[in-house]
């Protein structure tokens, strides 16, 4: 150490213990603000979180269970505290019995190609005991999702899941089955399958929709965000070619390539009194996209354009639907509305609107699916803030957002013979001095166009907007990929790119 | 997990907001920040937070410099209010050196903070506070010596009015 440096480290001791004695309020625990807050989630009211290992073991029969029990069927718990019992449904309780099943609606995933699985609610039938246990209820969510008919989908989804509960007939039976043993250990949930079949699924993509459903529903669970599927006496699922050895959380299925920041964005801007008004939407810009708007009025002051706000994604460990929320802040702003939304479309859950509990603000909380990626932009004319939370996945990175064109599109012909077919490309950046580069693949992978353009913002940690065009040479047809992404100030490297596959005719 | 919270809360808090007074100088704003990062370490969970001192002293940071720049441009008296002792010691080297702080600007003031109160590594600053991690030391010697600059001036100026 130079004498320079020693000299420096005694003078920062000395002000270390200058600071150590500054006489500070030691405000008791039970007045800290983080112990009074009010439970955040209680409008939604509170699931007991089983936070111990929980003991019960429950087994589920899937196939026509409630019909037409067969020898296939498991009925033993595994639970040496749950008697064994020769119905296919050991209920929590024992003394249960009989037990009456009843429909109850119950959020369960579906899957949709390219796409984060999309929720809806359907019915259940069990019986209320099961439902009262967080193992009855994923082994209720599977067996649900196993026997539902396909004609009650929402659009566009599938549900592999169906796959596995109806297999082909085999010899000596008329339908196969499958046994369904759930156990919780704090935030994971174990699902044991024995399937008399094996996974009817067969390719990789019907693989990975499966997964992906399958852990999404498992972890719809208020206090589960890990699910372990294994298969009957492995430790670990073979789905076709699929090896499932570990848990995996929503963000690991949901096909994003990285999951929503968790660092509280906090923009220092003007906080002028304003009334706020929201508004949003889901699916409508780009499919997996939920968009929440902060309208501002500040009435005679005029309009302003870098409103003061802080926005925070965690996670939502006491809500009873979505698994985590995001709370936007808007200092000295105010809402007239008080009422929170049940909104239920995948990601976005439900929007609860309040005012802070440390100084005027008017605060927003929407609870989502998972931790996909979101960013945050203001608008003018009038001011907004608008929040955007997902995308397709294929579309979305972590410094570049495309809303259009959307994967699929075929653009518009163009009359003369130059360039064939002329492409609107919208989206959101936040990129080095603002600069976005794209070009435009054949199907061989060649590059047949290519240049850059501006987004509104440079690198801040709110987003920048663009509305632009590209255009395809004429002689390009079939599947071109456009790729969008950042070049490196530093190495020249190719940072946050998205591809999104277009069709020429 | 309350107790746990309980135990972590008693431990850090004081220490916060120690550190929070002696960069914002601004005691009401400091026991505010502390809260405020307490709050939101509690919403991101124990487990999800490595290192959870440097965290709070990070979120608190930033929370004392938000305030701070809105009083500014709110009310624009930040410039011409006298240096704040409330709550200090009195005794004079103490006083000379936190004033001494004081008069950094506020960036120096949160890094010469972590580094020698926290004791956060050059690695954890550059990351906790956006500098290049081959600036850290520059950055902390140049306050430093400001520091001592500050404070020998301050000592000077005492001993002339004997």
């Amino acid at each position: 150490m130079t004498d320079e440096r020693r000299d420096d480290e005694i003078l920062g001791r000395a002000l270390s213990r200058a600071i150590e004695t500054i006489d500070v309020n030691q405000t008791p625990y039970e007045r800290s603000r983080m112990a009074t807050q009010p439970a955040r989630r209680s409008i939604f009211g509170l699931w007991q979180i089983a936070t111990a290992a929980a003991a019960i073991v429950l087994a589920l029969a899937i196939g026509s269970w409630l019909t037409r029990p067969t020898d296939q069927q498991p009925g033993v718990a595994a639970s040496p505290t749950t008697p064994a019992s020769a119905s296919p449904v050991s209920s929590v309780a024992p003394t249960a019995s009989p037990v009456v099943a009843q429909s109850a609606p119950i959020w369960v995933y579906f899957v949709r190609d390219g796409l984060p699985p999309i929720g809806a609610s359907i019915d259940a039938h069990a019986s209320s005991a099961v439902l009262s246990s967080p193992e009855g209820r994923i082994g209720s969510r599977i067996s649900a999702l196993a026997n539902l008919a396909s004609g009650s989908l929402p659009s566009g989804a599938t549900n592999p899941a169906s796959l596995i509960a109806r297999p082909a007939p085999t010899a000596g039976s008329s339908h196969g089955s499958m046994g369904l043993f759930v156990s919780t250990q704090g935030d994971l949930a174990k699902v044991e399958f024995d399937l008399s079949p094996g996974w009817v699924v067969r390719g990789s993509a019907q693989s990975l929709a499966l997964v992906q459903q399958l852990v999404y529903t498992i972890t719809e669970e208020p206090g589960i965000r890990r699910a372990l599927i294994t298969e009957k006496g492995k430790p670990n699922a073979v789905i076709d070619q699929l090896v499932v050895d570990k848990p995996l959380t929503r963000e690991d299925v949901s096909g994003y390539a990285s999951s929503g920041s968790v660092d509280p964005l906090q923009i220092a801007g003007a906080s002028t009194a304003a009334e706020l008004s929201t508004s949003y939407s889901v699916d409508s810009l780009a499919p997996g996209l939920a968009r929440f708007v902060i309208t501002f009025d500040y009435g005679t002051a005029g309009a302003l354009t870098d409103p003061q706000f802080s926005a925070t994604l965690f996670p939502a460990t006491n809500a009873t639907s979505g698994k985590d929320e995001l709370e936007i802040t808007v200092p000295n702003g105010s809402d007239a509305t008080t009422t929170a939304t049940q909104v239920d479309r995948s990601p976005l859950r439900w929007i609860a609107v309040g005012k802070s509990n440390s100084f005027s603000a008017q605060t927003y909380r929407l609870g989502l699916d998972d931790q996909r990626p979101w960013r945050a932009i203001v608008l003018a004319n009038p001011t907004r803030i608008v929040i955007d939370i997902g995308g397709d996945p294929r579309a979305v990175s972590d410094r570049i957002a495309v809303t259009s064109p959307k994967a699929g599109d075929s653009g518009v012909a163009h009359a003369p013979p130059q360039f064939a077919y002329d492409f609107r490309l919208t989206g959101a950046a936040r990129v080095f001095e603002a600069n976005v580069t794209w070009r435009v693949r054949d199907s061989a992978g060649r590059i047949v166009s290519t240049s850059h353009f501006l987004a509104s913002l440079g690198s801040s940690a709110l987003w920048g907007t663009f509305d632009t065009g590209f255009s395809i040479p004429a002689g390009v047809h079939g599947n071109v990929t456009l790729e969008v992404y950042e070049v490196s100030p530093k190495d020249g490297s190719e940072q946050g790119l998205v591809q999104i596959p277009l069709s020429v005719p | 997990m309350t107790d746990r919270w309980r135990e972590v809360y008693e431990r850090e808090y004081p220490r916060l907001v120690r550190a929070l007074l002696a960069i914002g100088r601004d005691p009401a704003a400091a026991e505010d920040a502390a809260q405020e990062a307490f709050v939101k370490a509690h919403q991101m969970g124990l487990d999800k937070i490595e290192k959870l001192p440097g965290w709070l002293l990070v979120v608190g940071t930033r929370e004392v410099f938000r305030k701070a720049k809105r009083a500014r441009r709110e009310t624009d008296l930040w410039a011409s209010l006298p240096a704040r002792d409330d709550g200090f010691d009195t005794s004079a080297d103490r006083v000379d050196l936190l004033a001494a702080l004081g008069e950094l600007p506020e960036r120096q003031r949160a890094v010469v903070v972590a580094r020698y109160y926290y004791g956060l590594s050059y690695d954890e600053i550059a990351d906790h506070f956006d500098i290049k991690s081959g600036t850290v030391g520059a950055t902390l010697h140049q306050a430093i010596e400001r520091l001592r600059q500050i404070q020998l001036a301050g000592r000077l100026a005492r001993g002339a009015m004997r």
